[in-house]
């Protein structure tokens, strides 16, 4: 191929590539693409319940929730604000739902809804207790006559205790006491109360789903809409709040703020170095096109891959740009063998060391998509597709110029030399200081993976919102458990074996749910025989209750309603439980669902988060963040054996194109570059996590590059070339930049990756040094 | 018998006199309103509010329209400005309630504990008992109307609620004393709904210990 029409063909290729991948791009609907929400973080089929009940509840009316806490001193002027306040956000559609705390409503309608469902809910429970005594006792008397006396008998325990006082209204529709009864069962049950100190406190439920756009937008505007309302009143009032929706609109916030900082701040620094290292600045722009092309290729791929992608992956993608400008360096630097050496020269001889760090990389990474993790799957793709396309972008524009290198300043090439004894010696004793912090410092190491690294909100935010939910009756000494079934009735058989269970495990510690408001299956199933057998236990009772000293008569409210139930129809066990979920509203109507396929029941007990229930019971403890973090650990795991497998094949790659000798001199650089990455961080005693491992991966393919060119270099005899030293230099400064990132995920991979080019640059560096000559070719 | 007669007039005057002294107003007086006619209960007001603490027994009668006799119970009383109100019950069985800011405290005798949290907008009638025992009138003055009534050293207070939703629960709260001490309190919502609480022996000025601040408080 002639020179010109090579330049024009590969320039009708990089034109072609280009239009072709930003026309993708620009057809892609990024709302429904790219999600902040670290959910999406989580594999869809995530094994573990307590991930896959976190999934779904973040899609129900529970993530909906906004709490708020309103602070004016005056208490007149506090009551005028927050009526405005919550009459603000009633008006706004945004909310679907408004309440101040201590609006007794959604207890009133809870109360009113047990009471007209007394009998289907409550008495087949009160008379299952009832049949098992009466049967253990063994009396002579009837059964209905024995449940008469023992009503009435209860009854008037009943009327000398306390809470008798709040009951007195209820009693003469319900002697047989069945919703105090529940009451009792609940001592763990506690109302929120209106305010705290000066501040009112509102609960709120948002109309969208709060990871969406309209659950977060609309709703912050509804909120700032209320607070002016409020402000109309008392100008001094001060607003705490707190929602996922705000949460995750915060945190897009901050993540996509981070995004095109960082990556201009990573592609700025790797130009900059750049542009010092070269003797004609502006070279420097050609390796742009390299960068460009390799996120060009990074986003295409990702995108054609994945139908919904996480915005981490661009975030941390940033880091491409220090990496594929790799290729240009090598490519651009390397001087021609013979003056006029064609460029298609040039890239014959090249092709070897350059396929073959990039492949070895590619290779590596693309172990990656294995991972249980969409995220380090997601990664996989991205810098995979992302060095393909750098290292094709690179060979196509250097091959339209006419100048296809250029030089560096001497800085950049100069070297030390080792002859000098005081040189080799002290360039040996480093080399044997970092081969001793490679050896002892990972054996300090300490690893810990917390999901709220991958967030980027402020210490402020997060502690605004702890105060919030410690109003609300967050407690650390409180535990929330969530037990699941397919249907209703499968969630409260799993509930009875989960309480007989926490009995057990925690005596005496004070429990909470509405699920004891429905009855168990087998109540349910024996009410209608039980039913048919009360037929005399109307005058029994009129009799018991004359003769402990109650005025029959007064109960007739209880008698008119319990002829008619008897021979009403029963309701099918499904259908009554999500009546009750359906009628409920607030706070209370979080507290169960009766959906096919995802019905639960939540229960809050008064004692710190402690032994795990038995899978069996289909119960989780709804401590979220313990079960991600727990998660991430695991996938830790998965991840570093798969970098294991990863780096396996890398090694191997390289002991098949070098040979075993070479080969293991190529490979011992970025293990041991790696190793005293480690090194240095366990002896700094720095806490790892997941990413510092994603970083140590890349950060070894990375360095292994410069192997492998140092390598080439030392066969003939010569150098390592510059293209090393400004690889590295770009690449720890890129990295560098991320490890500055507010997301502390992205800054330990950051962190990571400069440590390991850093500490590979050093071993290129000094090898020669501590060799005292250079090598001979064989 | 000529003797016995001025004698047994005079013994009939003095019971008489004695029965007179003994009864407090039968019905409630005026109302008090701040700033006009609330001068001669200020005094009162104040003592009773400086009393420190308070043990006291107390019987308590409950009317519930469905029973036909009151039930009557017996227990303890103790009031701590800091700790609150503490009610232990002893029969017909052993029971405690604590009134204090946070709200409402119940526990067995087994120690099972029961809390409901205070609603300053709609107390419940037993956390209406907090503000009285406090003789607290700005904060009681909030929540009700005040009619006063006095003859000689014995008084009566009739608290009426302000506010309908008050009122669902309560519609009055009547105090009876002689001179600082507390004889009586009837919390009624109508002739067959209403509690009586008749105050028996009582100590003011009782220093609490910690242990028994543990055990009848919060």
């Amino acid at each position: 191929m002639e020179p010109a029409r090579q330049k024009w063909t590969a320039r009708a290729l990089l034109v072609l590539g280009a239009l072709l991948g930003l026309l993708w791009l620009a057809r892609l609907d990024y709302a429904q693409k790219i999600s902040t929400d670290v959910l999406d973080l989580i594999p869809t089929g995530e094994r573990s319940p307590e991930l896959a009940l976190a999934r779904s509840l973040a899609n129900e009316r529970q993530a909906r929730v906004a709490f708020f806490a309103l602070r004016v001193a005056d208490a007149v002027g506090r009551e005028r604000a927050t009526r405005s306040f919550v009459e603000a956000l009633r008006a706004d559609p945004a909310f679907a739902e408004v309440l101040a705390m201590g609006d007794t409503g959604p207890r009133d309608v809870l109360g009113r809804e047990l009471f007209n469902q007394r009998f289907d809910l409550l008495l087949p429970g009160w008379l299952a207790a009832r049949k098992a005594e009466y049967a253990a006792a063994a009396p002579m008397v009837p059964w209905a006559e024995w449940l008469a006396e023992r009503t009435a008998a209860e009854l008037e325990g009943f009327m000398a205790k306390p809470e008798a006082m709040a009951f007195q209204d209820l009693v003469p529709a319900d002697p047989l006491l069945l919703l105090p009864g529940l009451v009792a069962q609940m001592p763990g049950f506690v109302e929120t109360a209106g305010t705290v100190g000066d501040r009112a406190l509102v609960w709120a439920r948002t109309t969208a789903a709060p990871l969406s756009e309209a659950g977060q937008g609309p709703v912050i505007a509804a909120v700032e809409h209320a607070l002016a309302a409020a402000r109309t009143i008392e100008p001094a009032a001060q607003l705490q709040w707190v929602s996922i929706g705000r949460f995750a609109a915060e945190n897009r916030r901050r993540i996509e703020s981070e995004m095109s900082s960082l990556n201009l701040i990573s592609l700025a620094a790797v130009l900059g170095v750049a542009a010092l290292c070269l003797r004609r600045v502006p070279q420097a722009l050609h390796l742009v096109p390299v960068v460009l092309g390799a996120l060009l290729g990074a986003w295409v791929g990702t995108t054609l891959c994945f139908g919904r992608l996480h915005v981490l992956v661009f975030v941390v993608g940033s880091l491409l740009g220090g990496v594929a400008i790799d290729y240009g360096f090598y490519l651009f630097l390397q001087p021609p063998i013979r003056p006029g050496e064609p460029y298609r020269g040039k890239v014959r001889r090249l092709i070897k060391p350059l396929l073959a760090s990039a492949l070895t990389t590619v290779i590596g990474f693309s172990l990656l998509l294995f991972s249980e993790l969409p995220l380090i799957r997601q990664l996989g793709v991205f810098v995979s597709t992302g060095l393909i396309a750098a290292l094709a972008a690179a060979l196509l524009w250097f091959g339209q110029l006419d100048v296809t290198y250029t030089e560096t300043r001497a800085f950049a090439r100069a070297r030390l030399r080792g002859e000098h004894p005081a040189w080799r010696r002290g360039a040996r004793l480093l080399l044997l200081l970092g081969g001793a912090v490679a050896l002892l410092g990972p054996w300090r190491l300490h690893w810990r993976d917390d999901i709220r690294e991958l967030e980027a909100l402020p210490a402020a935010l997060r502690a605004e919102a702890q105060e919030l939910r410690t109003f609300f009756g967050e407690s650390p000494q409180r535990t929330v458990y969530v037990t699941r079934g397919e249907s209703p009735a499968a969630a409260r058989a799993a509930l009875a074996r989960f309480l007989a269970w926490h009995t057990g495990q925690f005596p005496g510690a004070p429990v909470a749910s509405l699920g004891l408001a429905v009855p168990t299956p087998e109540d349910f199933a024996a009410l209608p025989a039980e039913r048919a057998r009360l037929g005399g236990y109307e005058p029994a009772l009129r009799a018991a209750l004359e003769r402990h000293g109650f005025e029959p008569e007064e109960f007739g409210p209880f008698f008119t309603a319990w002829r008619g139930w008897l021979v009403a129809p029963i309701s099918d066990y499904d259908t009554l439980a999500r009546a009750l979920a359906g009628a409920l509203q607030g706070p209370p109507a979080l507290a169960l669902a009766t959906a096919p396929g995802a019905s639960w029941f939540v229960t809050v007990a008064e004692h710190a988060p402690g032994a795990e229930p038995p899978v069996a019971l289909a119960t989780v403890g709804l401590d979220q963040l313990q079960s991600l973090n727990r998660l991430f650990s695991r996938y830790r795991v998965s991840a570093l054996q798969l970098s294991a497998l990863g780096l396996g094949l890398v090694g191997l790659s390289v002991l098949l194109l070098y040979g075993l000798k070479r080969g293991v001199w190529i490979f011992a650089l970025p293990a041991g570059s790696c190793l005293f990455a480690f090194g240095v961080l366990g002896l700094a005693g720095q806490t790892l996590n997941l990413f510092h491992l994603l970083g140590a991966f890349l950060g070894v393919c990375l360095s292994h590059n410069y192997a492998i060119f140092s390598a080439e270099n030392a066969a003939r005899g010569e150098e390592p070339p510059p293209s090393i030293r400004l690889s590295a230099l770009t690449t720890a400064a890129s990295f560098g930049v991320l490890a500055l990132s507010s997301i502390p995920v992205v800054a330990a991979l950051g962190q990571m990756v400069a440590l390991i080019v850093l500490a590979a640059l050093g071993a290129v560096e000094l090898g020669p040094i501590a060799r005292g000559k250079p090598r001979r070719k064989d | 018998m000529r003797y016995h007669l001025p004698v047994l007039a005079l013994l009939s005057a003095l019971v008489v006199a004695a029965a007179a002294r003994a009864v407090v107003p039968g019905a409630a007086g005026p109302e008090i309103v701040v700033g006009e006619n609330d001068a001669a209960w200020r005094p009162l007001f104040a003592a009773l509010a400086g009393q420190g603490g308070v043990h006291s027994t107390f019987s308590e009668n409950r009317w519930f329209s469905v029973k036909k006799t009151p039930v009557v119970l017996h227990g303890e009383l103790r009031h701590s400005a800091t700790r609150g109100l503490s009610l232990r019950y002893t029969q017909p069985e052993e029971q405690l309630m604590v009134v204090d800011d946070k709200g409402l405290l119940l526990r067995n005798a087994e120690g099972r504990t029961r809390t409901m949290t205070a609603d300053p907008r709609a107390p419940r009638i037993d956390a209406a008992l907090l503000p009285v025992l406090r003789f607290d009138l700005p904060a009681l003055l909030q929540l009700f109307t005040l009619h006063a009534a006095r003859d000689g050293e014995d008084w009566r207070l009739d608290f009426r609620p302000r506010t309908p939703e008050l009122a669902r629960h309560l519609s009055v709260i009547a105090v009876e004393g002689t001179g600082e001490r507390v004889r009586r309190l009837e919390f009624r919502r109508s002739a067959k709904q209403r509690v009586e609480v008749l105050i028996e022996e009582t100590q003011t000025g009782v220093a609490f210990s910690a242990e028994e601040e543990k055990r009848y408080f919060r």
